[in-house]
């Protein structure tokens, strides 16, 4: 993905949800995404499926398996969609639509994409189902009926159905008990492993990220300000920002006296600070960084972060 | 709650002016026109089913009368019956509402059903019902424009009050130790007023075109002229001379009067971020 | 599935409001200063022989229990018993009114399903074009039509169309000099044209306003975004999942407006001397025939009742999260 810059139309003017953004996924790795709410990453998720409608503007290129996203519309869009790429979306929202069966919500994508016989249809689905640990009786159950988690794994079921080669997850283990939220995140990178599917997992948990993910990316403000190997982003952060968003997450494993807030709130994407958008809550920020903006610097291996006062250990 | 920015937003809010303007307008009218127009008891049959011309801009009726006087003397009936009945509805509905989905006990219950109960039977056979046994007056017809409006007032009310007994705002009301009523009229209805005001407007069109029908009916005020019955007249016999003046006018005063308080009603909605 | 809780609890309900209106039917005449006996006596179209011989048939000089026990055996006798009529004497007012009812109940039940159809597609059609000239407009004639009464709109149709260019008949629900059966029922569905249009016109309004501000509202929902991600055709994310969501209000408000849609008809029913049961009011009121309102009131009353009912019933197969 080069470039991917996302806005929206308002009232007063285009703001700039998605500003610039780079990376690529390897093909079976998991990437997480984080940052606080409205950072832009729910954005960045729409967008690389073109799924922001006029008038709001996606512009830059996304690839999935060597075939560009942006650039497509009508037809070759819609084919290209749960194809390639697919979406989940955090169990919480009305992701299904509460007047239709589960399984005719299952089938519809499968449907518009291949010419599938309702045998075969039927048992793809109960495979599907039994994939993410789901009783295939449930397939007749309207979205209504079914707990959070279990409507999360028919979420994963249904993304997973025409074996994409990216998987979108936002927020998947949101508002989810954490005994849950483990469980969906082993589902899913069994899934990844199994089928060779590249994920894209977005959460504001930090500390969920790196238990499963292969590589890390910090968003703040739109932007990318940090990007690097799961490992590497939590055990070195280089950006001040990822430093105190660790920081404010309660570890199970150590103890620490004191739980660190970051001061101040995130910033709003329609008044967005010059220069490094942290810089207001930065305890490091010179004047440098009131002015232009820093750009990402590779630092350590694969590791990157945009940063003029990174916190190389 | 009514907010100051709301204030200034209904300035610039289309609906709310217009609105206001045309309700205003007819009001001018009710309280000065008998004035300038005199009253028009007086039958002088051989000026009857005149075309509008510039002595009778609206015609005349079957009996010589001039139906922009008539439409005038009206105005005052509409407008009475219309507001008053509407305000009554309002007061009865929403308290009834706020009962209805604050208490959850026997008392909320048996409210909710009779407002549904309310709901379900046909309104103008219930009006028709209880004005033949009451007999024709002006006080009657508000009555009865009350007693069936209130229901549709009170379902709104009730559903405003269940999205909010549970907020944060109503519990610390409570820990606090707060009364019961104060919480109700002091700290909901306060919340909920921007939507009960949107609604009683809107009532009040409906009021005015419930009188007009049951004055058309027969069994709506006889003895002060009003819109309703200057059609239920027309009826009877200005088909046989062609008399759409005295048709098309006083319909197109009901529709003007009644979209100027509907526009009031969706101004103060679309203001206040309710819908 | 249909809940059955969901079931039982709505025929509690219409079983409820029905005795309610039998109460309500039975109390209201004898709550006034005068006894309905001396508002039969004083009917001055009455015989006073008649007046004093349904006086004792009625029993109204029984006390009020007795009366309300020989109501109740009455309404609940098959045939039911609702007395007998003093204009139309001796029919009795059941008789009269089923006689009368099928003409209303076309009227109500064309009048809805064309309200409904015209008021989905219109919502659905300035949804899809929010905030254009299309959609002001409508939106603008639909709060105007609104505002005029039922009545009124069958008085304008009258004469546009009766008078001024007599396009359609304008008198009762068919032509006496109709032969055949043919013959009838193209002559009844002449007549039936402008009351069903004046009918549509004061209700589509509601249905139209309800189903273009949900389009909008559900066209914002996640699973509509999903949809679209899952490369599924414009068309059927409109159709079966917007559409589809954004009927369930307006299929309740439906329900709801039955009574609304009732009254409107009595006022069209009199300007088209329509024979249904809104011009049999009339007729009554006219005549103060007190048995015949009471009765038309209560039948009135149960049909929409049952109506709503059925309406109830239909919305638990609509929406599968119908509850009670």
């Amino acid at each position: 993905m080069r470039g991917l810059t996302a806005k929206y139309a308002t009232r007063s003017g285009a703001v700039t949800a998605v500003d610039n953004v780079n990376f690529s996924i390897e093909k079976g790795k998991i990437m997480g995404l984080a940052g606080e709410s409205g950072c832009g990453k729910s954005s960045l998720a729409l967008a690389m499926l073109k799924l922001l409608e006029p008038p709001n503007t996606v512009s830059g290129e996304v690839y999935v398996g060597g075939q560009e996203v942006i650039g497509l519309d009508g037809a070759s869009l819609r084919d290209l969609r749960w194809r390639k790429a697919s979406i989940v979306f955090q169990s919480a929202m009305n992701a299904f639509d509460p007047v239709h069966k589960v399984q005719s919500q299952m089938a519809e994508a499968i449907r518009a994409h291949t010419n599938i016989s309702t045998r075969d249809l039927n048992r793809t689905m109960d495979d599907l189902l039994r994939a993410v640990r789901i009783d295939p009786k449930y397939k007749k159950a309207y979205p209504h009926e079914l707990s959070g988690g279990m409507k999360q794994r028919v979420a994963i079921a249904m993304a997973m159905e025409l074996r994409p080669q990216l998987l979108i997850a936002d927020e998947p283990t949101t508002a989810l008990d954490v005994v849950t939220q483990r469980q969906i995140l082993i589902l899913m990178k069994r899934l990844s492993r199994e089928h060779g599917t590249s994920m894209l997992v977005i959460s504001h948990d930090l500390s969920l990220l790196s238990e499963v993910c292969d590589e890390i990316m910090i968003m703040y403000g739109g932007r990318t300000i940090e990007i690097g190997g799961a490992e590497e982003v939590v055990r070195r952060p280089l950006h001040p920002y990822t430093g105190l968003l660790l920081e404010s997450i309660p570890s199970l494993y150590e103890k620490r006296s004191s739980l660190r807030v970051i001061k101040g709130y995130p910033p709003s994407l329609a008044s967005l600070p010059r220069g490094c958008h942290f810089h207001p809550r930065c305890p490091y920020a010179t004047d440098e960084c009131t002015v232009t903006p820093p750009a990402m610097t590779t630092l350590d291996g694969s590791h990157a972060a945009a940063c003029y006062h990174p916190r190389v250990q | 709650m009514i907010k100051s920015s709301d204030i200034t937003n209904a300035f610039s809010n289309k609906k709310l002016l217009s609105g206001t303007v045309i309700t205003a307008t007819f009001v001018l009218i009710a309280i000065f026109g008998p004035f300038v127009v005199s009253n028009p008891v007086q039958p002088a049959l051989d000026l009857a089913y005149l075309p509008p011309s510039l002595r009778f801009p609206l015609g005349t009726d079957n009996w010589g009368r001039s139906v922009l006087a008539e439409l005038v003397w009206g105005s005052r009936i509409s407008l009475t019956v219309g507001v008053v009945s509407a305000t009554a509805a309002t007061l009865i509905g929403t308290l009834v509402g706020l009962v209805a989905g604050y208490f959850g006990g026997i008392v909320g219950e048996v409210m909710m059903r009779l407002t549904d109960i309310m709901l379900i039977i046909p309104p103008l056979a219930l009006m028709i019902l209880l004005a033949v046994y009451l007999g024709p007056s002006e006080t009657t017809v508000i009555f009865i424009i009350a007693i069936t409006a209130w229901p549709f007032i009170a379902r709104t009310v009730r559903s405003e009050v269940l999205t909010r007994k549970n907020r944060t705002y109503v519990h610390a009301a409570k820990v606090t130790g707060v009364g019961t009523r104060e919480i109700l009229f002091s700290y909901i209805l306060p919340d909920i007023l921007p939507v009960v005001l949107a609604n009683a407007v809107l009532t009040v069109t409906a009021a005015i075109v419930a009188e007009a029908t049951l004055d058309f009916i027969g069994v709506g005020v006889t003895s002060i002229v009003s819109w309703g019955e200057i059609l239920y007249w027309a009826q009877q016999s200005a088909f046989y001379y062609n008399a759409w003046w005295w048709i098309l006018s006083p319909g197109l005063a009901i529709g003007a009067l009644g979209t100027g308080f509907m526009m009031i009603g969706l101004g103060v909605e679309e203001i206040t971020g309710h819908r | 599935m249909v809940n059955a809780r969901y079931l039982v609890s709505r025929a509690i309900g219409s079983l409820v409001t029905f005795f309610v209106v039998l109460v309500l039917n039975f109390v209201l005449p004898r709550l006034l200063p005068e006894s309905p006996a001396q508002i039969l006596a004083s009917n001055a179209r009455l015989p006073q022989v008649v007046a004093a011989q349904l006086t004792i048939k009625f029993g109204l000089d029984q006390p009020v229990y007795v009366q309300f026990e020989k109501y109740l055996l009455g309404v609940f006798s098959w045939p039911p018993n609702l007395g007998v009529s003093y204009s139309f004497y001796p029919s009795s007012v059941l008789s009269i009114i089923l006689q009368r009812l099928p003409w209303t109940l076309f009227l109500v039940g064309s009048a809805v399903f064309v309200s409904w159809i015209l008021g989905t597609l219109l919502g659905i059609a300035a949804s899809m074009r929010s905030r254009s000239l299309f959609d002001n407009s409508s939106l603008v004639g639909a709060i105007v039509i609104y505002t005029f009464p039922a009545f009124w709109i069958g008085l304008f149709l009258l004469w546009f169309f009766g008078i001024e260019f007599r396009i359609f008949p304008v008198f009762g629900a068919f032509s006496t000099s109709s032969t055949g059966v043919l013959s009838f029922l193209s002559s009844a569905g002449l007549h039936a044209v402008l009351p069903i249009l004046a009918l549509v016109l004061a209700n589509f309004s509601g249905y139209f306003l309800l189903m273009r501000n949900n389009m909008i509202n559900v066209m914002r929902e996640d699973f509509v975004i999903l949809e679209r991600a899952k490369g599924v055709s414009d068309f059927r994310i409109v159709l079966n999942h917007i559409a589809r969501n954004a009927m369930l209000p307006v299929f309740s408000l439906l329900s709801m407006n039955l009574g609304l849609v009732v009254s409107g008809a009595i006022g069209i029913e009199i300007v088209f001397s329509y024979p249904g049961v809104g011009y049999l009011i009339y007729q009554a009121v006219t005549s103060h025939d007190y048995p015949l309102i009471q009765g038309t009131f209560l039948v009135i009353s149960v049909a929409v009742i049952l109506m709503n009912f059925v309406a109830d019933v239909l919305y638990g197969y609509i929406d599968p999260r119908a509850k009670p």
